[in-house]
């Protein structure tokens, strides 16, 4: 049998697994396992099973990981995301698209505490898509904007992705994070100017959907869908008359009642603990920039301290509730953080089983040949390489898709004279795309599952934002001094301490 | 189908849990251990012997030893597009047999690194540094942790084949849970 | 028929295509694809691709890979014998060192047993040249490194503590930040070539210094032993041929072309460059003592050999190989063009 069938089989054999709904994880490692019988013997296979679990996760560059999650887990426990966005909401929530702002804007904060696109999703998206519904958002936009929000989580450091482009390419971890952080405010801008336009040209919300997702009264909907002031009016003054109605409609869901009771709260907080709140994202980002630009630690260590002031956060906001309560928040903060460090490496070591097949099958090598060969100037190359990533992304996880296209493409991308760092912020931008559609789009998942809405809705809400993306990848080709110039500066600082 | 579940409910998802808690309680240990390192550096102007060594293990150990309460939680990353589509006796069963598969995957994956694990025990294999330190601790727990989830599944996957669903913790899709972190 | 049959081989290799080990590796397979007349093709894998660092061994023994370049010091436990090479201040010159194991796997049957219990035979074996320490501010003396936060690794850390130094294991990847955070003042464990050509460690430390603490590491290409029983005669001549051709002549075109690399970078990055003097480096050699080449000993005892007489056969080799070597240092190498001064 000739690799290229094996591999097309084993393609085949994953997205059936993946079709049954096996953990995408096992998915990738039983069918990587399968192909390297195929192409080798089940003594090879089994050689790969003995080992790459293992040498793939005991790596002190991947330690970072639970240390991101952890902070990301006490940040949100110390209620640090929902207060940020109801400060910001404060601000510029006053007219209709301020909550777009908002919620971008509290995407890109809280982005920078967490280390995932998905995690923020997560942890913003059941705070804010039921308030945009109420203030005449159709939940397609809603879900749409909170979607391509939390896609900062992984552009703006830190980024576990960008943590798995350092280990996959050897650039330094230090210029991929501060690479992101332009680019990242760049794309929260081109966001909300996005949203800001679906936002006047788009239809009134069915006050069915009112009904369904903003756990509105089915007579006040019914009038709120017809004008919006009064909509705003009932959702503005009447929090606790909403909330009572959220809780019988969210029956269903078991988990229906906290979201009410997390975008209650919203309401109820007290403007001094909105600013406590700024102080500990500003005291979190002290500590994680520390490693990035000056200071005294490494970037693992930086990680660690921030996770300590993360703990802190929790205990302070919750002293008064009381030791109980302090132990109960930590100890979800833990719970989680394990619970999906365990599911992150499941993958590492899912995708290392996979990389394995597809590396000893020659796919990467054969790739790089083939562009090698190609007679195409460099940036048509680069771009036909950013293209052919989509495919992957719509299909693969998108850790898989670095582990899997940076071994491939990089070594291309450097021979033909561009810059490491510059490319892994465009593969970002993909790997972003790859988390917004469908059929693996992961960011959707978490929001349909976070608010109820259909996943095709949400699909559907992220489609303009899709274009927007796309724009914002010709910008960087076009102009890689955005990309580049930080990672310059950091770069001349860091040698200003030499002699 | 009792005693499964009962296998389920007093065995296995007790079992995964406390392995859970000590992955959760090691990943405090971490934060604070990687802070300690911080603090004995500006003051003493050392750093703490082993340190690379014992955090890689401590990663191995928190990753592996809460695989299994990742899968009574239903945190592992998966597709349902098609199956949210099916009634919910085929799409058990649909389910159910993709349990059993990564049940064989993992048993075929736990019992290799187990041997793995047993090989360097019996070579001594160890790393050299500051500390000897020794390899076979992690690659035991790799091996236990692949086991203990390979239970997971398979008795998950029974109990769903039968056409029940099997209790975890939280639910897949409930907003509690973040599904992923990228 | 007989002759006719082709093989179609892999090889891992940890580090990158482009650099020192890199370009043998590429002129091997290239002298071994051109002599055999298209019968052997081989697949290089760069940078971990195919297998991790720490898994080169276990891929060759498995079949994952037919050839890995590894290094004993990653595997102390199943090479006890030939860590021998990883105690500082035994070999200095690495030239030597790497020909001494050469003939240690050419005559010295428990050597040669330990990697028959592997399943793996070396091709050839590649020095790493001699370890710099890296600083901030001059280091010319045993003195300095009293207090200093150096980067070390594996004996070399014990060695630097011995010395009064707060040694740490930092990757090679993370000095350049380490430096810049302050985290370190210092690092060592690295050759002089790979710290300016690779790392641009020039940038932030301005001082390199060969403390003359010899030669502690070495690469080495290892073949499956039974992909190499599978090969007909004449190929595994042919690839003995290329070993020779590639590492036989070491003080040829590898090290000059890398040497002359190495100099240009240093002079681009402003370093200074020094050599301890033997007062200096005997100090450190003294206080060290038979500490390192005890832990040694006792490591590889265990395997069962006979130790001390394996240690005088490898020292006696080491003599004959330095006594035949007219290896220079990097350092000095860039000194006596009137570059680092
Ligand atoms: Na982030
Ligand atoms: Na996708």
């Amino acid at each position: 049998m000739s690799s290229e069938l094996i591999v097309l089989i084993v393609l085949v054999l994953f997205f059936l697994m993946l079709a049954i709904e096996m953990p995408v994880a096992f998915a990738l490692g039983f069918s990587g396992a399968i192909g390297v019988i195929m192409l080798h013997s089940f003594d090879v296979a089994s050689s790969v099973l003995a080992n790459v679990p293992y040498e793939s996760t005991a790596k002190f560059s991947l330690v970072v990981i639970p240390l991101y999650i952890l902070l990301g887990a006490m940040a949100t426990q110390a209620r640090i995301p929902e207060r940020i966005y109801g400060l910001i909401n404060r601000v510029v929530g006053r007219f209709r698209g301020g909550m777009a702002i908002a919620t971008i804007g509290a995407c890109g904060g809280f982005a920078a505490v967490s280390g995932s696109s998905v995690a923020t999703a997560a942890t913003l998206g059941k705070i804010s898509v039921r308030q945009m519904i109420r203030h005449g958002y159709r939940p397609e936009l809603a879900t749409g904007i909170v979607a391509i929000g939390a896609t900062l989580g992984i552009l703006i450091p830190p980024s576990i992705i960008l943590i798995m482009y350092s280990i996959m390419s050897g650039e330094s971890i230090e210029a991929l994070f501060s690479a992101g952080i332009i680019p990242g405010i760049l794309s929260a801008i081109a966001y909300i100017i996005t949203a800001l336009v679906v936002l006047r040209r788009q239809s009134p919300v069915p006050a069915e959907d009112l009904v369904r997702f903003a756990g509105l009264d089915e007579a006040v909907a019914v009038g709120a869908g017809r004008a919006d002031p009064m909509l705003r009016q009932q959702a503005e003054g009447g929090g606790t008359a909403v909330l009572s109605k959220t809780a019988t409609s969210g029956g269903s869901r078991p988990s229906g009642g906290s979201t009410a009771s997390s975008s209650g709260s919203i309401g109820s907080v007290s403007l001094f603990s909105e600013w406590r709140s700024v102080f500990w994202l500003g005291a979190i980002l002290v500590a994680v920039l520390m490693g990035i630009f000056t200071g005294t630690t490494t970037l693992t260590e930086s990680a660690g301290v921030a996770s300590v002031v993360a703990l802190v956060a929790v205990v302070a906001e919750h002293f008064k509730g009381g030791v109980r309560t302090v132990v109960g928040k930590v100890r979800d903060a833990l719970a989680e953080t394990a619970a999906v460090t365990s599911m992150i490496f499941a993958i590492v070591i899912g995708a290392g089983i996979f990389a394995y097949f597809l590396v000893s099958a020659r796919v990467p090598n054969n790739v790089s040949r083939f562009f090698a060969d190609v007679d195409l100037p460099p940036i048509l190359i680069v771009i036909l390489i950013l293209v052919m990533i989509i495919p992957l992304g719509m299909f693969l996880e998108s850790m898989a898709v670095v582990v899997i296209v940076v071994p491939i493409v990089y070594p291309t991308i450097i021979e033909l004279g561009f810059d490491g760092i510059w490319f892994a912020i465009l593969l970002v931008k993909l790997v972003e795309v790859g988390l917004l559609t469908p059929p693996v789009g992961m960011n959707c998942f978490v929001i349909s599952g976070a608010t109820g809405i259909p996943l095709e809705r949400v699909f559907k809400g992220v489609a303009p934002f899709l274009v927007c993306e796309v724009v914002i990848v010709a910008v960087l080709i076009i102009f890689p001094d955005i990309v580049l110039w930080l990672p310059g500066v950091v770069e001349s600082m860091g040698s200003s301490t030499g002699p | 189908m009792n005693i499964v579940l009962a296998v389920w409910e007093k065995g296995i998802r007790p079992l995964s849990r406390v392995l859970g808690i000590v992955s959760a309680i090691l990943c405090a240990g971490l934060a604070l251990l990687l802070t300690l390192e911080v603090i004995f550096r500006a003051s003493t102007g050392g750093g703490i012997r082993g340190m690379f060594e014992i955090s890689e293990l401590v990663l191995v150990m928190i990753a592996f030893l809460g695989f299994g309460q990742a899968e009574s939680n239903k945190v592992h990353v998966r597709v349902s597009l098609l199956t949210d589509r099916l009634g919910a006796p085929f799409r058990l069963r649909l389910q159910g047999i993709a349990l059993l598969l990564c049940a064989v995957f993992l048993v075929w994956m736990g019992s290799e690194l187990a041997m793995r694990a047993l090989e360097s025990v019996q070579t001594g294999e160890f790393r050299t540094g500051l500390l000897n330190f020794p390899v076979w601790p992690g690659r035991t727990f790799a091996a236990v942790g692949a086991g203990l989830l390979a239970l997971v599944m398979l008795v998950k996957g029974i109990i769903m084949i039968g056409g029940h669903e099997a209790q975890g913790g939280r639910s897949a899709n409930s907003q509690e849970v973040p599904a992923g972190v990228i | 028929a007989d002759g006719e049959e082709t093989f179609d081989l892999t090889w891992t290799s940890y580090t990158t295509p482009n650099g020192y080990y890199g370009t043998a590796m590429t002129d091997w397979i290239e002298i071994v694809e051109e002599e055999s007349e298209g019968r052997v093709h081989i697949e290089p894998f760069h940078m971990g691709s195919l297998c991790a660092t720490n898994d080169g061994l276990a891929c060759v023994k498995d079949g994952r890979a037919d050839i890995a370049y590894t290094s004993p010091a990653f595997h102390p436990a199943e090479f006890p014998l030939a860590n021998v090479v990883t105690v500082p201040f035994v070999a200095q010159d690495p030239v030597a060192q790497t020909a001494a194991s050469q003939a240690l796997f050419d005559d010295n049957a428990a050597y040669q047993e330990e990697f028959q219990a592997q399943g793996v035979r070396p091709l050839y074996y590649a020095p790493v040249s001699t370890s710099i320490l890296g600083t901030t501010e001059e280091a010319s003396s045993y003195e300095d490194l009293e207090g200093l936060s150096v980067r070390g690794t594996a004996r070399m850390l014990k060695a630097l503590e011995i010395a009064g130094a707060n040694p740490s294991a930092i990757a090679v990847s993370e000095i350049y930040e380490s430096l810049g955070n302050g985290v370190i003042d210092a690092w060592s464990s690295t050759g002089l070539d790979s710290a300016l050509t690779e790392w641009n460690l020039g940038e932030v430390t301005g001082y390199m210094t060969d403390t003359d603490s010899g030669s502690f590491i070495n690469v080495m290409a290892v073949i499956g032993e039974d992909t190499w029983n599978e090969l007909p005669e004449d190929i595994q001549q042919i690839m003995q041929g290329a070993s020779e051709q590639v590492w036989g002549g070491l003080e040829g075109e590898y090290l000059t072309d890398i040497y002359d690399q190495t100099c240009q970078a240093a002079d681009e990055q402003g370093v200074k460059l020094s050599t301890w003097s033997e007062e200096e480096s005997g100090m450190w050699r003294d206080a060290v003592g038979d500490t390192l080449v005890n832990d040694w000993k006792s490591e590889a005892e265990a395997s069962g050999a006979d130790v001390e007489t394996f240690y005088s056969d490898y020292l006696a080799k080491v003599e004959a190989a330095e006594a035949e070597s007219d290896y220079i240092s990097p350092v000095q190498h860039c000194l006596d063009q009137g570059i680092g001064e």
